[in-house]
């Protein structure tokens, strides 16, 4: 199982941090694509399917806020899920995330295992990268 | 919450922020002359307004860089220099306010590399913390209104 994965940051640095520790935990990317804030990564949705969207918050031009809500007004892009990871982590911010749609959050600073962790959560995929079978479930085909 | 409590959180923000990002140990130490090479700031508004901004010596700047992004040789840019302190100083702020007691919302503004920044203020009050790190030195200045350092030291 491979995914493709959007990373909206407007720090370079950041985003290479973020494609790193994604890789690291045992996902197969498909592709990786990178944008600076929300409108360059509405463009980047233009073109391109994506499996999952790592979104910061606190951005120039459209911040991860008014991305969520973006995604939130098109009926395809509402279904990729989102996992912000933002500094701004105070509760409301986070449930605020959480109310515009978001499916899991990460607090930076950061360790690798919890962007493993949420990720894992949020795919519902297990250390191997293939789909968890839900309890009392086996996924046979 | 008072002076000394505020200067605390400053110092436990910092240095979980380098421990988790940059991999780095943060001790605080006397102020020394050190000639600090990058700048950056970032400026905050809520109940009260404020900055913070932060000074790398350039041996730590470039350990940063290396560290954040698993470079172990090769020159690090100008451009990875300014992207790391912007980045730097964004999460210690968030991490700062997020530690703040009370759910007081605070708004963030946007990280820039600034000039280095002067000494004083009469408009503010600061908290100066200088560390030592085994990549070098940086110094952490938070900047917040005088009224309310009138509040923490009575």
């Amino acid at each position: 199982m491979s995914f493709n994965v959007l990373i909206v940051d407007d720090s370079n640095s950041m985003r290479s941090v973020i494609k790193k520790v994604v890789s690291m935990s045992g996902f197969k990317m498909d592709g990786c694509y990178e944008a600076g804030n929300g409108r360059e990564a509405l463009e980047v949705l233009g073109r391109q399917w994506v499996d999952v969207i790592i979104s910061d918050i606190n951005m120039p031009e459209m911040n991860g806020f008014e991305f969520l809500q973006a995604l939130e007004r098109d009926f395809i892009l509402k279904n990729i899920p989102v996992i912000v990871i933002s500094t701004e982590s105070r509760e409301d911010r986070i449930n605020k995330s959480f109310e515009l749609g978001a499916k899991g959050f990460i607090k930076k600073p950061f360790k690798p295992e919890e962007v493993k962790k949420i990720l894992h959560e949020v795919l519902g995929v297990n250390d191997e990268g293939t789909y968890d079978a839900g309890e009392g479930e086996e996924l046979d085909f | 919450m008072k002076e000394h409590t505020m200067r605390e959180k400053v110092k436990n923000s910092t240095s979980e922020v380098f421990e988790k990002m940059f991999y780095l140990y943060i001790e605080e130490n006397e102020e020394t002359v050190q000639p600090f090479v990058i700048a950056s700031s970032i400026r905050f508004a809520g109940p009260w307004a404020g900055s913070v901004t932060m000074q790398f010596t350039d041996d730590l700047i470039q350990a940063m860089v290396r560290n954040m992004l698993g470079i172990e040789d090769g020159a690090v840019g100008q451009q990875e220099r300014a992207d790391c302190a912007r980045e730097a100083v964004n999460m210690v702020c968030g991490n700062f306010l997020a530690n703040l007691e009370g759910t007081d919302h605070f708004d963030l503004g946007i990280p820039q590399i600034v000039p280095q920044p002067d000494e004083r203020s009469a408009l503010t009050a600061t908290e100066r913390l200088f560390f030592k790190t085994d990549g070098g030195c940086l110094r952490v200045i938070l900047a917040y209104p005088v009224d309310l350092w009138e509040d923490f030291a009575s």
